[in-house]
């Protein structure tokens, strides 16, 4: 038998060194001498090391761990046993010195942090500051200061942003109402508002003001370019241009029928309005005493920068929400925990949505045991079932397919058909409703077919026997390529109707070819009417459906309807109408300045209608959106449809020459001509550079160097993964090992764990202390039986140790039961 | 505001502003919402204690399921009557601004329903029949949904969440930090 005991002083808080004591200047447990063999060695983490023979638990790998672990709990135990000071330990932070006004802060800051009561964290405040606060001086006094007026700005910033914020008190009343999911999709429409404000805004003061507010000017030399060397190759018409433009003529009828309807059009006379493209002038605009504003350039640099902060906002949004589901899906995917713990949302405040909620839990866990034994289905599948599955999911996709082909081809045709009628010979013949309706016709039948086929697509996929979560997402890819294939085909048949071969001089088209002339002002119509019939359809929406249905369903007594019950938010769905929305914004505004005007208007008032809806018309929906899943793939839908949007925007300024009618870019043959006339007139040591920086032997370098960093931080993350899967395997043995000592324990020390056993329980049951604690030693207790802690992030109260009484008995037995309370969190189990 | 504003000292204010996640309005406002719970006991102290059923008519606690082990937790007292301080501890852990470690803190201590520092699987059982409201799991799927959870989150394998188990299986629930929200 050992005769030196470890005092009472020598026990650190660490947990591995308290095994690490027991053992080692024990020589066993307690005085169970087992000859030769010491305890360790049969502790499961150790046998585990044994059989892995891995390259994990190598003794360098393990030191490494000792030195972080240590590292982590140092504790100096002449000064002070406080757990509460592991926090500052953890932080470096001296609390003995707590001298200046930097560490002040720091300390606050922690001390927020700690879960006790306020004026536990107050006592505690007080007695760090108790003494007197030595000023710092020169340099880092003036940073400290800095510091402490850009926390003051920021939380003045915070406040007055209270009060500007827009739709506050909207945004409190639909999340007590329907959830925090359905909230997610109001947050979303606000980010997209303020994201067209900056694009209207960008091309209000550069593009539509200068416009409006000088008097054009001349076709200068900066605009063609002339007298420049550089530049001499690009071709600049401008002869070509004015004769063209003076043909360009609209028939402005003003019967007050024609107005409404060309308003709805953009034709008549709303075609010639700085709506359109087709406003805008080619010159230099004569900003008095010889400056002079380039339209051109400035048209497609708002272009490219309205562009350009859209991708940088969308990529910032994307990897905010991307880290989140990146943490949850990278590990084995706990949906249990999710729902049980995180389920209820605790902002709700409406009584009947807690009622729904509840029910929603429900269903949730109840389907979520079906999917288990979903899988014990699909395990179960024979071959030939297999088979079969296969060859009906195939079909299926073949069908699915098809109606995208048959959508696609529907609307190529009606596209057609209403260029060619509308600029057919007898058009003025026709009733004027009809002229407005096959106008329309294209929109209307994009907006028939995304309403329809998703139903279509709903019912058709029951039969394909998928999971509950992948049959949501089945369904919204598919609905996502409908709409996003509807516009492809859209643009593709617009394309086909400018760019048809019979050109006369002024590039109109002559029989057979549709006589456009100006083509960018005609896609900028049909933009505009894509717009106004999404807007339309919203409001139909809800006014024409969901307000009749929830209006039917409760005021009417009849059994049947209220069955049926109001309609639900499908949150999926709208987030998808928005990013539409917003898709046809950044195809649009090339081509008609004013639509991102016309957006913001659309969605400010969407979001009225749409909260009318969500708090009055409409119920949370039984499967409850959760916000936090799709956040990044609507997202990702946004960046796929944006790059979808540079594409024909891009083609367009490269490749498909101008309209010499209208337009700031008539005297050119490509729009992209502007940009190197005014690159031709740099200086030419600027000049140079960009020419060497844009040079293939520079590309080349730059892609091969970004190549490499991808495959450092992929090479990086499968080894974070790998360690990951390391410490949850110590983990778990840590806790077998914790498991095995204490029942080495009880079972050595036999009769007397029963009065110990005793004792905790009444140490459990007694209720927590009132009044302000001092501040305990790792050896004192309070009736409070919280655990003793070694994780740095958290701290409480800790057990009674009593001294022990006798020599027998073990020491600070209750040590030992904190064995098995102590947090798994103290990874660096130092074995040697 | 100005009424508000002068039942506190500047100290006091500025000693709240210093220890919670809150700013000065805030807490004001805080103050506010608080003192329409019972005026007559605030008007004379400021630190008086609010018994525990005028907290739980407040609308966002109202209709939550864990109302009474939240007062309960809060409370400095432990039974469940809360001053002003508590009610700001409470807002300010609930608030947006609070970190996440401190959010989990708090929900261990809740879920805890025997408090005796692990979720045991009748903690597990309340959990989740206060969540299903009016309609209760069968016994058959309870236990199987205790089975699944203590599969993927108990660790060392003692039949009980321990606080670090808890906290890696919020790490894994992406909708915790949205939930675990009270805005007032």
């Amino acid at each position: 038998m050992s005769n030196t005991r470890p005092k009472l002083g020598d026990f650190k808080i660490s947990n591995s060194f308290v095994t690490k004591q027991l053992v080692e200047k024990h020589g066993g447990l307690y005085g169970s001498n087992r000859p030769g063999k010491s305890i360790y060695n049969e502790l499961p983490s150790k046998q585990a090391l044994r059989n892995k023979l891995g390259a994990r638990f190598t003794r360098k790998s393990l030191k490494s761990n000792r030195h972080q672990a240590e590292k982590k709990n140092k504790i100096h135990p002449q000064e002070n046993g406080n757990v509460e000071m592991i926090p500052f330990q953890e932080n470096e932070i001296n609390i003995f010195e707590v001298k200046d006004r930097k560490t002040q802060w720091e300390i606050l800051e922690i001390l927020k942090q700690l879960p006790t009561p306020y004026s536990v964290r107050k006592e505690l405040r007080d007695k760090l500051f108790s003494g007197s606060v030595k000023p710092r001086g020169g340099c880092s006094r003036w940073w400290y200061n800095q510091q402490l007026q850009w926390n003051k700005t920021k939380i003045f910033c915070t406040e007055l942003g209270y009060k500007f914020e827009l739709w506050r008190n909207s945004f409190k009343s639909i999340e007590g109402n329907q959830g925090s999911g359905v909230l997610s999709y109001f947050v979303f429409m606000k980010w997209l508002f303020f994201l067209n404000i900056f694009i209207f805004a960008l091309q209000f003061i550069f593009i539509l003001l200068p416009q409006v507010i000088w008097p054009t000017g001349s076709y200068a030399t900066s605009v063609t370019g002339a007298g420049n060397s550089l530049s001499s190759d690009i071709i600049v018409n401008t002869t070509r241009a004015n004769t063209c433009s003076a043909l360009y003529t609209v028939n402005v009828t003003t019967a007050s029928y024609k107005v409404v309807q060309d308003f709805l059009q953009g034709t008549g006379w709303m075609e010639k309005t700085a709506l359109f493209y087709g406003y805008y002038s080619a010159d230099a605009l004569d900003l008095g005493s010889s400056n002079e504003y380039i339209m051109p350039l400035a048209y497609i640099l708002v272009t490219i920068i309205c562009l350009l902060v859209s991708l940088v906002q969308m990529t910032r949004h994307t990897i905010q929400s991307f880290r989140e589901t990146l943490l949850s899906t990278s590990t084995k995917h706990s949906e249990y925990g999710n729902t049980v713990f995180a389920g209820w949302d605790f902002a709700m405040v409406d009584e009947k949505s807690a009622i729904l909620r509840s029910k929603s839990i429900y269903n949730d866990i109840v389907s979520e045991l079906e999917e288990e034994k979903y899988k014990q289905r699909v395990a179960m599948r024979t071959g030939g079932d297999k088979c079969k599955l296969y060859t009906i999911r195939f079909l299926i996709n073949i069908f699915v397919l098809a109606c995208l082909g048959g959508a696609g081809y529907g609307i190529y045709s009606i596209t057609d058909f209403s260029a060619s009628f509308t600029q057919s010979a007898d058009v003025t013949s026709k009733d004027d409703l009809t002229v407005l309706l096959v106008q329309y016709s294209p929109s209307i039948v994009i907006a028939v077919l995304n309403g329809v086929v998703p139903l279509v697509f709903g019912i058709v996929v029951k039969g394909e026997d998928y999971s509950q979560p992948m049959v949501v997402k089945i369904t919204l890819i598919r609905v996502v390529f409908l709409r996003l294939a509807s516009l492809a085909v859209l643009i593709a048949s617009i394309y086909v109707t400018i760019s048809c071969s019979t050109k006369d001089g002024c590039r109109r088209g002559t029989s057979p070819c549709v006589d456009i002339p100006c083509w960018e002002t005609y896609v900028g119509q049909a933009f505009y009417k894509l717009v106004i019939m999404e807007f339309l359809v919203e409001f139909a929406v809800t006014f024409f459906y969901e307000l009749p249905r929830k209006l039917l369903t409760t005021k009417c007594k009849s059994n049947f309807l209220q069955k049926i019950g109001p309609a639900e938010f499908d949150v999926p769905i709208s987030v998808l109408d928005l990013v539409y929305l917003q898709t046809l914004c950044w195809l649009g505004f090339f081509y008609s300045p004013l639509i991102p005007t016309m957006v913001v208007i659309a969605v400010f008032v969407m979001f009225y209608i749409k909260q009318l809806s969500a708090l009055y018309c409409t119920v949370p929906a039984q499967k409850p959106y959760r916000a936090s899943k799709s956040n990044s793939f609507f997202m990702f839908v946004l960046m796929i449809a944006f790059f979808m949007c540079c594409v024909p925007v891009g083609y367009s300024i490269y490749k498909v020459p101008p309209s010499p009618s209208c337009g700031p870019f008539r005297i050119y043959n490509d729009m992209i001509d502007i940009i190197f006339i005014t690159y031709a007139w740099w200086p030419t040591t600027l000049y140079s550079i960009v020419d060497t920086l844009t040079s293939t032997a520079v590309i080349g370098a730059l892609l091969i160097l970004l190549i490499l960093i991808i495959y450092y931080c992929s090479a990086r993350s499968s080894v974070y993964k790998e360690m990951v899967k390391v410490l949850q395997e110590q983990l778990v043995l840590d806790g077998k090992d914790k498991a095995f000592l204490l029942a080495r324990v009880n079972e050595l020390t036999g009769n007397k764990g029963g009065k110990n056993e005793q004792r905790r329980e009444r140490a459990r049951r007694s209720p927590p202390p009132p009044g302000p604690p001092q501040l305990k030693t790792v050896n004192e207790v309070t009736p409070n039986s919280k655990k003793m802690n070694v994780s740095p992030s958290h701290t409480s109260e800790i057990k009674n140790v009593p001294p022990p009484a006798d020599y027998d008995q073990p020491l600070n037995y209750n040590r030992a039961d904190n064995i098995s309370d102590a947090r798994i969190s103290n990874v660096g189990f130092d074995f040697d | 505001m100005g009424g508000s504003q002068s039942r506190f000292t500047e100290q006091e204010l500025e000693d709240y502003q210093e220890l919670t996640y809150f700013t000065k309005k805030e807490i004001l406002h805080v103050w506010k919402r608080f003192q329409q719970l019972d005026p007559d006991a605030l008007s004379a102290d400021n630190n008086a204690k609010i018994t525990a059923e005028k907290i739980m008519d407040l609308p966002e606690l109202k209709v939550n399921p864990f109302k009474d082990r939240i007062c309960k937790v809060f409370s400095s007292s432990g039974d469940g009557n809360m001053s002003f301080e508590d009610f700001l501890d409470m807002m300010s852990v609930f608030s947006d601004n609070a970190p996440k470690n401190v959010k989990v803190e708090y929900a261990f201590r809740i879920y805890d329903f025997d408090e005796d520092d692990t979720i045991s699987s009748g903690d597990l059982k309340r959990v989740v029949d206060r969540l299903t409201g009016e309609k209760n799991l069968s016994d058959e799927d309870m236990q199987q949904l205790i089975d699944n959870i203590f599969e993927e989150a108990d660790l060392d394998d003692d039949d009980s969440l321990s606080f670090a188990e808890f906290e890696h299986v919020i790490s894994k629930a992406p909708d915790f930090v949205n939930s675990f929200r009270i805005r007032l």
